[in-house]
């Protein structure tokens, strides 16, 4: 098969470091993040507090500049902004669905976002999660929901190569733990 | 590991959800006046077939919905899987 | 020791890489290529083991994972690896390896003596024997423990990482035989994903030792030709040293990659389990050869044919000097021939059948090979190694010649290697014509090419890949590729196989080598009446070796059938479960050790309790400061003096790991309503109450306080074991049941870190940080408000698990650890103390609060818990209708009470039984356990509560506890409330 990662070769030597990486492990710190819940007529209103259509296809995501909004559910989608930004979309959201019944949550702080990105992140993640990630199967307007090991995520890929992972804040240090570990074979680097 | 397909999300495997047993037992209507023999069988009486079995499944890791899968219990075979308020596929033979 | 039996040319091994080894402590050298067994046996070394029941020597017997004899370990210290089958140890500079199941060595051993007393030690041995006297089995366990068993289990931990890896594949391919290289290309020039795994170094399987060719040209190249081919497809995975383990549900297959090993230093990782998603599985796995039963089948020395065949043309390696083949089928010819070709003497063929009319029989006498048509073999001579067999004509087995010989290679056909078939629930059928299980039925994504199918003429086995892999990569969406045409023109052999059995002139006849299970064995089950074939397996523990009988299967069948008088399918066949071969527990667990077995939950205000000494608990995954004592204390000090702090002063808490659900919508309130089995309509937007949540059969599920934070929108909280189900158990009902409730959860959990405030001066710490008005008449018990508190967002819930003032403090996780910092600084005028999870639990003991999960255990009512008064008459609500069931109320119920011992140190373990006397009559009638206990640092005394049958009815009476090695205490049942009965400490 086409070589699109190598991994270190599989001898340890006495004090070593990590070699030549093809991949980074980086904390993300705090990423906007609003629950949003919300069906029938309020969907149109949504997308024009938006400025774009929720995306309605199952583990699609859809967003501009601003934002970008994850399936998450038939009637739930996560909106990501910057850090910062999330207190505005709610407020826009809100005003939008006065008459519609929806729940807008801030969720900012319920979930760590740890970024692994290079082109070994793919087998990296294959240790743990049972989706198949290939470019194929979950390209860049993809997002799912799985489990990495025994941590529930949200995968959204990322450009030039790697993900974004979205984990419940207790688990993040496990995840992280587990990452770096299970991308040593690579010579994972941690950087930020 | 058996291979789930979530309606809304597709092929999933089984770690991803939650098991929730037999499908479509009804709660007594007028359950506060069903008696101690319905309200017991509703309670705890399931069917547990050797074959074709209609259950419940969620997309805990996942959508987190609830829907229903039609599984053989001795193969393991999924011959279906529908949402709910779905009519109700028949059992293959 | 030079390799004496190297041959002097020829084999795919390196001979310009010698790698040295260590066999129990003797020095050798072999090259790189060499398998730990081709390299003893190009050393000479046959012997191996001692076998598992008699202690018999034992030599190399086959070439892979078939293996019976040569388990050896392998390492030293913790790395060492018992039961490695020396035929699929790939040889490295400075392995060491030592024989096994031998003391003191392996040529002379002690547990021979076992043979001698064979007579006593058949079929059924243990059950006839351990029966009596009763209590015997201890002796004899013990006696059986030292003498049973294979290798030891290594006693250090193993320093080896071992990985998982997921993969997904359009077309898996098992076996790089020809049969499933064709089958790869076919699939991969289509398209497809294709995975191709292989347990050997080098794919080619038989195309390596063969000497026919594929178009014109000699095997080997179109190997290496195919192999480059799928290396270049974009798609195409290829996996050496890769053993599919097992088949699974829904294209689920579980492989294991070793590593190349290394002479230098330490392997990254040592084995891979690969868990494969398969669309379709090809299956060409090969096929196993078996032997022939007869007299004295397992000196060392005796190998299958296919195994001696292969050591000479793929290692270089004569396994003996002269040999002699033992057949029932033409394929033992080819081995015939090759030996001869590759150097080695061949001093007869011995074949069971009359009629040998067929090419390669032919060939070999024309070859000049002596053939010895219908004889068997009827006896041999040497003890740790063959000296000669005895031939004689299967229809005068008397008269015997000795025929001098160091190989015996025997050829008793071919199984196909159905395992993996097996294991997707396929059901073999009996091919007579072969004496051999094949494919019956199809399973479920899975098709068999070539030998696997027991189609063992290479043109077929190229053929059937070929066809096989297109059609998989069709079924998984992909139109087929560039045609593959693949000559390969050979001998055709005569399909006629001769008896698995050679006559008997008495001697030990063996049909599973690895458990020593005779013929003898077999029939004296059938004797007994062990007819079936699953009963006859397990007396005699034919085929429950590592091994699973690769080898010896058929032929165990073949005898039940004739001890039966049942055609060999009527008898049927033992079903293969996974794994195909012994997977270590490294493999297994993979990354699920250590620190990584299950994840460790954190709060946001963690470091600070790790900081600060905390002592930890796991609750769930979470990891709970359970107190902080200070250098020297006790856990029940530090907890008794956090108590006091928490009463007297203020303490303040990590409630953190609360389940926290959002409920939103104009159905919130009828949710709510319906959840909870207590009033909550009543509830007013900036109030909480306590809620109990009850399962559908009206026991108690959950419980926690709920705020209104507006007309339609609630914050429900949960204990934090119990989070995750009572959310999915709110989903179903309204997913489910009532689609007409327009209310959406969210779960909050961890969105908001919580620090509790708690004891006389919490409102002095809070006070100077908060815009919020702490007075009671402002801010009274159970009310929320929404303010800043040391200058972050917080919502302040005034809500009391301990019966004094308290504030609960949630901020957006974020600040967690600062709020936290702030409080403690704010308080350190007022002695504030940080407490755990021990005195929380002490706190809520001593004013009777329930926890559930102590408290209750699934089969208790709001009744049983005194808390009858909450439960609403007038609405509808989960497990109302079970309420009023048979049996739910009334005499003999189990209620919640409190104990006073009478000695007032005594604390009771939790979980002691109640008895009515100090003494009973067995079996002692018992009338309830305790709940909780604990030592109250407030009451100066142990406190517990307990679930007592009738106990509300027994009031001031004396109950008496026996506790397990210790006193009877007697204690005084009381109300399960301690402390401030009237409840006038809540607002400080
Ligand atoms: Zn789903």
């Amino acid at each position: 098969m086409t070589v699109e990662c190598a991994p270190l070769d599989n001898v340890v030597r006495p004090g070593e470091t990590n070699g030549p990486s093809g991949i980074a492990l980086t904390d993300r710190r705090f990423v906007g993040q609003v629950n949003l819940r919300v069906r029938g007529s309020g969907l149109t209103a949504a997308g024009h507090a938006l400025g774009y259509a929720l995306p309605m296809a199952a583990n699609t995501t859809a967003g501009d500049a601003t934002s970008r909004a994850c399936w998450l559910g038939p009637d739930e989608w996560l909106i990501v902004c910057d850090d910062g930004k999330q207190a505005e979309l709610i407020q826009q959201l809100s005003a939008a669905l006065a008459i519609d019944p929806n729940a807008v949550t801030d969720v900012t702080d319920a979930r760590a976002v740890l970024r692994i990105a290079g082109a070994c992140a793919r087998p990296v993640l294959a240790k743990g999660c049972t989706l198949d990630l290939h470019p194929r199967v979950f390209g860049a307007d993809r997002v799912a929901q799985s489990l990495i090991a025994r941590a529930q995520v949200m995968i959204l890929p990322i450009e030039g190569g790697g993900y974004d992972l979205f984990v419940a804040r207790s688990f993040a240090g496990y995840l992280w733990d587990w990452l770096l570990d299970a991308g040593a074979e690579y010579g994972i680097r941690v950087e930020g | 590991m058996l291979l789930i397909p979530c309606p809304y999300c597709g092929e999933r495997a089984e770690g991803e959800f939650r098991y929730g047993g037999e499908a479509h037992f009804r709660r007594p209507d007028n359950h506060l006046e069903a008696t101690d023999e319905a309200w017991a069988d509703y309670l705890f009486m399931r069917k547990n077939p050797k074959g074709w079995h209609r259950e419940r499944w969620m997309h805990l890791a996942g959508c987190r919905r609830w829907f229903y899968v039609v599984r053989h219990t001795i193969t393991h075979k999924i011959a279906t899987a529908y949402k709910v308020g779905d009519a109700h596929p028949d059992l293959p033979a | 020791m030079s390799q004496d039996f190297r041959l002097a040319q020829g084999g795919r091994i390196d001979r310009e890489k010698p790698l040295r080894f260590l066999f129990d402590g003797h020095a050798y050298e072999g090259f790189a290529g060499d398998t730990l067994a081709s390299a003893m046996l190009a050393n000479g070394i046959h012997l191996v083991s001692r076998s598992f029941k008699y202690h018999r020597p034992r030599g190399i017997y086959g070439l892979g994972v078939e293996e019976p004899n040569a388990l050896v370990e392998t390492g030293i210290g913790a790395g060492i690896e018992p039961n490695a089958r020396a035929t699929t140890v790939e040889l490295a500079d400075g392995l060491i390896a030592n024989s096994q199941n031998r003391w003191p060595s392996l040529r002379f051993d002690l547990g021979a003596v076992a043979d001698l007393a064979s007579p006593l030690l058949s079929a059924g041995f243990y059950y006839k024997t351990f029966m009596s006297p009763a209590g015997g089995w201890k002796i004899y366990e013990w006696l059986i423990r030292r003498a049973a068993g294979v290798g030891h289990a290594p006693e250090l931990p193993d320093p080896d990482r071992y990985e998982h890896s997921y993969a997904h594949a359009d077309v898996l391919v098992v076996g790089a035989g020809p049969a499933g290289l064709a089958a790869a290309l076919a699939a991969g020039r289509a398209g497809a994903r294709v995975m191709l795994v292989d347990d050997q170094v080098e794919p080619g399987g038989q195309l390596l030792n063969t000497p026919y060719a594929i178009n014109g040209r000699p095997a080997p190249e179109w190997v290496a030709e195919a192999t480059a081919e799928l290396d270049r497809l974009p798609d195409v995975r290829r996996l050496a040293r890769t053993l599919a383990l097992g088949v699974y549900d829904h294209g689920y297959v579980a492989c294991v990659e070793r590593a190349i090993p290394v002479s230098q230093g330490r392997v990254r990782w040592r084995e891979r389990l690969w868990r494969v998603r398969a669309k379709e599985i090809v299956v060409a796995t090969g096929a196993i050869e078996r032997a022939i039963i007869f007299d004295g089948n397992d000196r060392p020395g005796t190998m299958l044919a296919s195994a001696a065949r292969a050591y000479a043309v793929r290692y270089g390696v004569a396994a003996g000097q002269r040999a002699v083949v033992f057949a029932n089928n033409d394929d033992a010819y080819r081995t015939a021939l090759d030996l001869a070709n590759a150097g080695v003497e061949v001093a007869a063929v011995v074949d069971l059948r009359h009629d040998l009319s067929g090419a390669l029989p032919g060939m070999a006498r024309e070859r000049g090979l002596r053939v010895l048509a219908g004889h068997g073999i009827v006896g041999g001579r040497g003890r740790t190694r063959i000296k000669a067999v005895e031939a004689a004509p299967v229809d005068d087995p008397s008269n015997r010649q000795v025929i001098e010989c160091d190989l015996l290679a025997v050829s008793g056909g071919w199984n196909p290697a159905l395992h993996l078939y097996a294991h997707a629930g396929g059901k073999a059928a009996y091919d007579s014509g072969l004496a051999a299980f094949v494919p019956g039925a199809p399973a479920e994504r899975m098709t068999i090419a070539g030998a696997a199918a027991g189609r063992f003429q290479l043109a077929d086995c190229l053929a059937d890949g070929a066809r096989l892999g297109a059609e998989a990569a069709r079924r998984a969406g992909f139109s087929a590729g560039p045609a593959l045409v693949l000559d390969a023109p050979e001998p055709e052999p005569d399909s006629r196989i001769g008896p698995v059995a050679s006559p008997s002139r008495g001697g030990k006849r063996f049909v599973d080598l690895h458990n020593d299970v005779t013929e003898a064995d077999l029939r004296l089950a059938v004797t007994e009446g062990y007819r079936s074939v699953e009963h006859a397996k397990r007396y005699t523990t034919w085929g429950m070796g590592p091994d699973q009988g690769k080898t010896g299967n058929i032929l165990g069948l073949n005898v039940l059938s004739d001890a039966l008088g049942q055609p060999v399918p009527q008898v049927g066949t033992t079903t293969f479960r996974p794994p195909y071969h012994p997977v270590s527990f490294g493999a297994l667990a993979g990354r699920e050790t250590g620190d990584l077995v299950v994840p460790t939950r954190k709060t946001p205000m963690d470091s600070w309790h790790a900081e600060a000494g905390a002592l930890f608990e796991p609750v769930g995954q979470w990891r709970r400061a359970k107190a902080y004592p200070k250098p020297g204390e006790s856990l029940h000090a530090a907890a008794d003096r956090e108590v006091r702090a928490a009463r007297e002063g203020v303490g303040l808490f990590d409630a953190s790991t609360l389940g926290k659900i959002d409920m939103s919508g104009p159905g919130a309130e009828t949710l709510i309503e319906r959840v909870y089995c207590n009033n909550f309509a009543s509830l007013k937007p900036g109030h909480a109450r306590y809620g109990l949540m009850l399962g559908e059969d009206g026991m108690v599920k959950d419980d926690g306080v709920t705020a209104r934070l507006g007309p339609d929108h609630f914050h429900m909280t949960t204990t934090t074991g119990g989070a995750a189900g009572v959310y999915v158990w709110i989903e179903d009902w309204l997913q489910t049941e009532w689609l007409d409730l327009e209310v959406f959860l969210t779960s909050v959990t961890e969105q908001w870190a919580v620090a509790t405030l708690s004891g006389p001066k919490a409102r002095q710490v809070l006070g100077p940080l908060t815009d919020v008005d702490l007075s009671a008449a402002a801010f009274p018990f159970m009310s929320f408000r929404e303010g800043r508190v040391a200058g972050m967002p917080a919502r302040i819930f005034r809500v009391s698990f301990s019966g004094d003032l308290s504030y609960e403090i949630n901020v957006p996780a974020r600040h967690g650890l600062a709020l936290w910092q702030a409080l403690m600084e704010s308080g350190r005028p007022h002695g504030i103390t940080p407490y755990g999870t021990e005195a929380l639990h002490i706190l809520r003991a001593e004013k009777g609060y329930i926890v559930v999960g102590h408290e209750t255990d699934g089969t208790i009512t709001p009744a049983d818990l005194g808390m009858e008064a909450m439960v609403s008459k007038k609405k509808d609500f989960l497990g109302r209708r079970s309420l009023v069931r048979s049996g739910m109320s009334g005499p003999g119920r189990k209620h919640l009470v409190g104990l006073m011992t009478k000695d007032p140190a005594r604390v009771l373990p939790m979980g002691a039984q109640i008895l009515e006397r100090p003494s009973e009559a067995r079996p002692v009638p018992m009338i309830g356990h305790v709940t909780s206990s604990y030592h109250s640092p407030t009451m100066k005394r142990g406190i517990a509560m307990a679930l007592v049958k009738n106990g509300r009815a027994r009031m001031g009476d004396t109950v008496y506890l026996p506790l397990l090695d210790g006193p009877t205490v007697a204690a005084e049942v009381v109300k399960p409330v301690f402390y401030d009965p009237e409840g006038a400490r809540r607002d400080g």
